[in-house]
């Protein structure tokens, strides 16, 4: 019966959503328009409604009950209890109503910290959340429902992907939809904010909190699946520029936008329309990316096999959605003036550069991953666009405006002055210039390319860090007040500059992994027996050992592997090739060894006569390319206390 | 039904109670939430300002910007409430439509059977009534009684046949090789483990369950099974003849109204059609060989042609013919071994594979 509460309650959190939705339309008439209100009660309620139904499916996935087809589909008995709990949201369906869960409990969450918002534009938020939870919570319970029974239920599962059973991609998941579908939230906002015509300063403080939020969890979401694309995949890349990838980084591209030019619209009541515009874009975004990643459009790792006929469903939400949002906006936007005026040298204008370069590269990703669907549904041609077309579009686009990032955090509001900030930054832009030459005398081996990518790379990359100590050092005042003096100062700034700080420094960070890690990383293969070794750069690795072990789910061939440099033992990799007899799938484990900044990473492959293949790659500074990303979410975090003002909650304390 | 309905409809009441509740709370006036948000504003400016962190002018600024904002906040107007039984109404829509729905996408009479249920009535049914289970099914309460029976060879046996059965040919491989490791000198238990290995393996019977149908035979010369399989492994060799005189054996062994002896016949008419098939390709192959050996006794510095002439004679299961290139090769290519090693490589992948 639980299944079938489960049922029951996504289509309850179905009705209330139309519901919550209704009543703020109804309220438009004049005798209904206290029934505004009732939508901050039903988001409540369709909130618990989606959490009641996703737990039945949760319970479903933990007892094994395959007569839940989606279980019996993506589970399996012999599943350890982790990788069954992520088999909730292992398939399209399950994943939906993870989707709507996220998306009805961020409705949830606008009734209870929104409390400081005017009313009305806080039941609009709430009518266009129910909207949205309607239409996503209608395509799930009509096409994708996840508690569909077949009778009579089959003995055992079909199990799960053995590549999605890893603690990585069991997080994974979560994440990114917290951070999709925190974007619904800032669209809400946005359609609510241009229906009432009314687009200020206080707006962006209302509206920077959730892009923030979901800007963290996606930044998270993206890194971790990043990571475990790096050790999962075997192949050693982070990053492939796969279009399920761009799907998720065109709404990160767009909201980091949106964060930026949010700043500007509070602090200078300038850039409404494009605000706005960046807000609809972020989750334009996102649904687009759930439609490339559902509609079976793309065939991916990542990417679920769904028929066409969902996707088609989806690509109507998408319309009808943001359709009707820029549609608003083209009717609206005219009205929005903007009431702050800047000098063509100010903060402003440097974080207007900024944000169009961000939106230039945004425009290269997009186009990179929709013409070669368009050019295939068009003409029947595949064509595809890899990592060269993206060095040369995103790159240079991104690049320009790193060199731009230190100049905005330096220059003052109204009106700059250009050549005090360049002579405040002048020692970093020194540094940063020698550390290029440096990185690439050093790391380049004479290679043209290289030497010009590492030199770029380390130029921007310090650039960018030194340019964010340099904001440090200003507001603190160090080496011009004594250190306790300074100490103080860093104390008391603001949560939100150690954020800002914090997340370009993690940018800096992440630039110089990527650079050095492709740019000098090494690789080598043999056919090893027993006893054999191969070289990677300075590193010699031994296969002193072939083991068979057995583990929950699968039987495996573990390779010993002693990896030495110049004679001293360095560690011991244990790469694994699997077998899983659930679903008669071999996979490979990848061994990696953790250096401070660097990994050696090993890949058992495929024995043959003359040995066991074994693959190991030395990946420099390979560490920086997921310590950037986890710095930037951590300063988001940082940023986003000390909005807790706006929030509201100061004042439920003070109640309290 | 019945129980599903009052669940369902409690379900409701819950979290439509829930909504209600909310609503129930007193809320504060606009005002007096836009004055407390300005209050909190300005005393953020103010800490800011004295940090050092705002100019005191954009501060001047914001405090009149949130000054005008509080300004412009009104009383809420007074809305008349709506009449509640319209909400009342509303509830009940929602809940019967609710309702509705799980019976129109959902099967509000069908039960859940989480594993473990259904495993312990599996467990019951096998014990009172086996025959009305399916395999798969009395596999699995077979497994329950690993604890019990775990050490006896025909416990593990009888498993291993059932997952045969039910078509879990790794488990089932699992089960025979405990009963070759319990009573290793029971043939049974190595035939039946070549032969899951085999169905494992889709019909390829691999080195392991080879090994396997070998100690079979090596303990019982009549196994029926490793016989079958063993002439069916002949076959996949190109030794036809063998494998001809095998099935006759099993054909002799077993009892003429056996339904097998249909199956055996059909293996001897496949075989004496694949054995009509290799003498033809044998023989356009044997054409081209030598043709290509004449061609490379000419030419010899062909590393393609070797390739080609090497995978020839391992799709002929010619070992002589290979050995012969083999030392041709190294003789030929004794100061270029990377040429040689190439060469022995590329015959190693099937055509068309480069």
């Amino acid at each position: 019966m639980i299944a079938e509460l489960g049922t029951f309650c996504l289509g309850l959190a179905f009705l209330l959503s139309l519901a919550q939705a209704l009543s703020v339309a109804g309220a438009a008439w004049r005798p209904l328009r206290g029934m505004a209100r009732w939508s901050e009660g039903l988001s409540l309620a369709a909130a618990m409604a989606s959490v009641l139904a996703f737990a039945a499916l949760l319970h479903a996935f933990v007892t094994s009950d395959f007569s839940v087809s989606n279980v019996a589909r993506h589970s399996h008995t012999l599943k350890p209890l982790l990788y069954k709990i992520s088999g909730t949201w292992g398939s399209h369906e399950g994943s939906m109503l993870l989707w709507c869960m996220v998306l009805l409990s961020y409705g949830a969450l606008v009734t209870l910290f929104g409390r400081g918002l005017p009313s009305g534009l806080r039941h609009k938020v709430l009518g266009v959340q129910g909207l949205l939870g309607a239409l996503f919570s209608g395509f799930t319970l009509f096409s994708s429902n996840p508690l569909a029974r077949p009778d009579p239920a089959p003995y055992e599962g079909q199990s799960l992907n053995p590549m999605l059973q890893d603690p990585a991609l069991a997080l994974h998941p979560p994440l990114l939809y917290l951070g999709y579908v925190g974007f619904s939230v800032v669209f809400a906002f946005a359609v609510a904010a241009l229906i009432e015509g009314r687009i200020g300063r206080e707006w962006a403080r209302w509206v920077r909190p959730w892009t923030l939020v979901a800007w963290v969890f996606l930044t998270l979401g993206i890194a971790l699946g990043s990571f475990w694309a790096y050790y999962e995949l075997g192949w050693g890349g982070w990053w492939f520029w796969d279009p399920v990838e761009n799907a998720s980084f065109m709404p990160w591209l767009a909201a980091t936008a949106l964060l930026h030019s949010a700043i500007v619209l509070e602090k200078r009541d300038a850039l409404k329309s494009w605000t706005v515009f960046l807000a609809l874009l972020a989750f334009t975004f996102s649904m687009l990316g759930a439609f490339l990643v559902r509609s079976g459009v793309l065939t991916s790792v990542h990417a679920f096999a769904v028929d066409p006929q969902r996707g088609i469903l989806l690509l109507a939400i998408l319309f009808v959605t943001a359709g009707a949002g820029f549609a608003l906006y083209v009717f609206r936007a005219s009205a929005l003036s903007s009431g702050g005026v800047f000098a063509p040298v100010s903060r402003e204008s440097t974080l207007v550069l900024n944000n169009l370069l961000v939106f230039v590269a945004l425009s290269t990703v997009c186009l990179g991953t929709l013409y070669p669907l368009l050019m295939e549904a068009l003409t029947g041609k595949t064509i595809s666009v890899g990592t060269p077309y993206y060095n040369l579009s995103f790159v240079p686009a991104m690049s320009v405006a790193m060199l731009i990032l230190p100049l905005a955090s330096l220059m003052a509001w109204k009106r700059g002055d250009l050549k005090a900030v360049g002579q405040r930054l002048a020692l970093a832009a020194g540094i940063s210039l020698l550390l290029a030459v440096l990185g690439a005398v050093l790391m380049g081996s004479g290679e043209a390319k290289k030497v010009l990518s590492l030199g770029v790379g380390f130029l921007l990359g310090g650039w960018v860090i030194l340019g964010s100590w340099q904001v440090l050092q200003e507001r603190t005042h160090l080496l011009k007040v004594p250190f306790s003096e300074s100490l103080r100062r860093f104390r008391a700034l603001p949560l939100a500059t150690h954020g800002m700080v914090l997340a370009h420094v993690g940018l800096g960070l992440f630039v110089l992994g990527a650079v050095v890690e492709t740019q000098t990383k090494l690789s080598a293969v043999d056919h090893l027996r027993v006893g054999g070794a191969l070289r990677v750069g300075a590193y010699e690795v031994r296969l002193s050992d072939i083991k068979s072990v057995v583990g929950p789910n699968y039987e495996a061939e573990r390779g010993v592997l002693e990896v030495r440099r110049g004679g001293k033992p360095i560690c011991q990799a244990l790469p694994e090739r699997r077998f899983y007899p659930a679903s008669a799938t071999v996979t490979t484990e990848v061994a990696l060894c953790f250096q401070p900044l660097n990994d050696l990473y090993f890949v058992l492959g495929e024995p043959s006569a003359e040995g066991w293949q074994v693959r190991a790659l030395y990946n420099p500074w390979a560490r920086l390319i997921f310590f950037g990303p986890l710095l930037m979410a951590i300063g988001g975090v940082l940023s986003l206390c000390d909005r807790r003002l706006r929030l509201g909650l100061v004042h439920r304390g003070k109640k309290g | 039904m019945l129980l599903f309905s009052l669940t369902a409809a409690l379900v409701c009441a819950a979290l439509l109670g829930l909504a209600v509740a909310w609503l129930r709370r007193t809320p504060d006036s606009a005002l007096d939430q836009a004055r407390q948000r300005y209050e909190a504003f300005v005393a953020d400016l103010d800490r800011r300002v004295a940090a050092g962190h705002t100019d005191a002018a954009l501060a001047r600024e914001e405090k009149t910007e949130a000054a005008r904002a509080l300004l412009r906040v009104e009383e809420a107007e007074a809305v008349a409430p709506v009449d509640p039984r319209i909400g009342f109404a509303g509830a009940v829509v929602i809940a019967v439509a609710a309702l509705g729905l799980s019976v129109f996408v959902g099967k509000p009479d069908l039960p859940d059977q989480p594993y473990a249920a259904r495993v312990k009535a599996w467990v019951e049914t096998l014990n009172t009534a086996p025959e009305t289970l399916e395999a798969k099914p009395a596999a699995v309460a077979l497994q329950q009684l690993s604890g019990k029976y775990g050490d006896k060879p025909a416990y593990w046996l009888q498993l291993g046949q059932t997952l045969v059965v039910a078509g879990d040919y790794y488990e089932a491989a699992q089960a025979f090789k405990r009963v070759t490791q319990l009573a290793p000198e029971a043939a049974v238990g190595w035939s039946n483990l070549g032969e899951a290995l085999t169905l494992l393996n889709k019909g390829q019977s691999n080195g392991e369950a080879r090994a396997a149908f070998a100690e079979a035979l090596t303990r019982d010369g009549d196994d029926l099974t490793a016989l079958y399989y063993s002439a069916r492994i002949l076959t996949t060799d190109g030794r036809y003849e063998e494998a001809r005189r095998l099935y006759g054996v099993v054909q002799s062994r077993l009892a003429a109204d056996d339904g097998r002896q249909q199956t055996v016949a059909a293996e001897i008419a496949a075989l004496d059609q694949s054995a009509q098939t290799a003498a033809t390709v044998q023989a356009q192959i044997g054409g081209m060989v030598a043709g290509l050996e004449a061609r490379l006794a000419k030419n010899p510095e062909d590393p393609d042609g070797w390739a080609r002439l090497l995978r020839s004679y391992r799709v002929l299961k010619n070992v002589e013919g290979e050995k012969r290139v083999l030392a041709t090769l190294d003789r030929l290519y004794a100061d270029r071994p990377a040429i040689a090693r190439d060469i022995v490589q590329r015959a190693d992948r099937p055509v068309g594979a480069q």
